[in-house]
């Protein structure tokens, strides 16, 4: 109880402390888990083995078309690249990821987290997103030395800013514990089509723009909602983005001068303004 | 060790956090990370419950102490309170132990199943005294009376796997005290 109330009062520092109890325990349990899960993922396969060959043809002919849409892509690529080499564009080389293994999911149905295998020993650090191949899954939200808590999309305090393409509209993303999160602080949900794709979005510097979300449905309870293009069934390995913060423009811009002034004749006039006061001008 | 009755005690002394152990294992393998509509029933609350209102020689108090403020850790909840919440209701359940092993097991099952509804709402009232955010009240309720209703199964295979059941009349323990 005492432990409860200390939670409450300083939360940061119990929940560090229980960040380190998962990250010295769990990595120990690992060697039991791991052939339990195994097991259990193959059981499940097993039954989509029965319909093989039927799934077979399905993928082969579906491979054909990819076939197709491989070669226009590439064709694409080509020309994407030829265009941005005209253009003198500048991809961020920062937007890399560490990529960590789901240790365990949160094991209560009120929470949706992951945790995984890597820390900040890997460099991972707090509020960084972390993406299954496609989509986003969630942000980096508790870290230990050798283990990362992921808070997914789904859970009920998860609140992120994101855009909805074509129109751009802004609006948060707001877990609550279900499939398809709702949509909240939507400006103008008239304009809104189901099929819409969802990015995130820069706001308040807490994500890298763009990363896809998902697709715009709607709810049964008539809600805008979210379908995640990240496959929830089954997260096994998520990509952690390193992203850094950018850089900020703070002030308005300097007086271009010189850094030293050319030194004056004695006897001029002395209240000349200095190069240090440059701050405010009207660049 | 050559006296079966207190060896079968210390079996099982280290069985039941073995099987705590395990439970908390198999909740927290990543099978399914969809979010669920009917959550699963709070296995460890009902084994633990079980076994103190059987058992009592068998789950000392610190034993239930560590494993539940274990569990409030692992299952992001909020460290502590459970624990206490549930180190009382066990604490309950123990001084009426002996009264219960003379009654029908109905009023073994009402008295925990109270307990247990006890339990979930002092949880949800502290929690909102002190404005931390609540688990949502629909699968809480459904947890809850899964639990309970699990509870004769439980009941059943500790029995009929472990044979743990409700002591005899004339059962003593390693002392010779009556259980």
């Amino acid at each position: 109880m005492a432990v409860f109330v200390v939670w409450r009062i300083d939360n940061p520092r119990v929940e560090r402390f229980r960040a380190a109890v998962i990250d010295r325990v769990v990595p120990s349990f690992d060697w039991a888990m791991a052939p339990v899960t195994g097991v259990v993922h193959l059981v499940t396969e097993f039954q989509s083995y029965q319909r093989l060959a039927e799934q077979n043809r399905d993928l082969r002919r579906e491979l054909q078309q990819m076939k197709a849409w491989k070669e226009a892509a590439l064709q694409l690529e080509q020309e994407n690249a030829k265009l941005r080499d005209l253009n003198n564009v500048r991809l961020d080389p920062q937007l890399t990821y560490v990529t960590g293994v789901v240790l365990t999911d949160s094991g209560s149905p009120f929470r949706q987290s992951v945790l995984l295998n890597v820390g900040s020993r890997d460099g991972i650090m707090d509020g960084w997103p972390a993406m299954d191949g496609i989509g986003l899954v969630g942000r980096i939200s508790g870290l230990g030395h050798e283990t990362a808590r992921v808070i997914l999309l789904t859970d009920t305090s998860s609140r992120i800013p994101v855009v909805i393409q074509p129109s751009g509209q802004r609006a948060i993303l707001s877990g609550d514990n279900s499939m398809a999160p709702p949509l909240d602080f939507l400006e103008n949900p008239d304009i809104i089509r189901p099929g819409d794709r969802v990015v995130s979005t820069s706001d308040g510097d807490v994500f890298p723009a763009d990363l896809l979300i998902g697709q715009v449905v709607l709810g049964a309870d008539s809600r805008l909602r979210v379908r995640l293009a990240a496959d929830y069934e089954r997260l096994e390995f998520l990509r952690v983005l390193r992203s850094q913060p950018r850089e900020a423009i703070t002030d308005t811009g300097g007086l271009l001068a010189p850094d030293t002034l050319p030194t004056l004749p004695p006897g001029d006039v002395p209240e000349i303004a200095g190069p240090d006061q440059s701050g405010g001008g009207n660049g | 060790m050559a006296d079966p009755t207190s060896a079968r005690r210390w079996i099982g002394q280290v069985i039941f956090p073995a099987l705590l152990l395990g439970v908390a294992i198999a909740q927290l393998l990543p099978l399914s990370t969809m979010p669920v509509r009917f959550p699963m029933p709070d296995l460890m609350l009902c084994m633990t419950c079980l076994w103190v209102a059987r058992r009592p020689d068998l789950v000392p108090v610190w034993m239930v102490a560590v494993a539940f403020f274990l569990a409030d850790i692992f299952f992001q909840r909020p460290p502590g309170l459970m624990t206490a919440i549930v180190v009382l209701l066990t604490e309950a359940l123990r001084r009426r132990a002996s009264t219960l092993r003379s009654l029908s097991f109905f009023a073994e099952w009402t008295t925990v199943g109270g307990g247990i509804v006890a339990l979930m709402v002092i949880n949800r009232a502290i929690l909102a005294l002190v404005l931390a955010d609540q688990a949502p009240l629909g699968p809480t309720l459904f947890q809850t009376a899964a639990t309970i209703a699990v509870y004769p199964v439980v009941a059943g295979l500790t029995f009929l796997v472990l044979g743990i059941g409700r002591p005899g009349l004339g059962e003593v323990d390693a002392f010779g005290r009556p259980l």
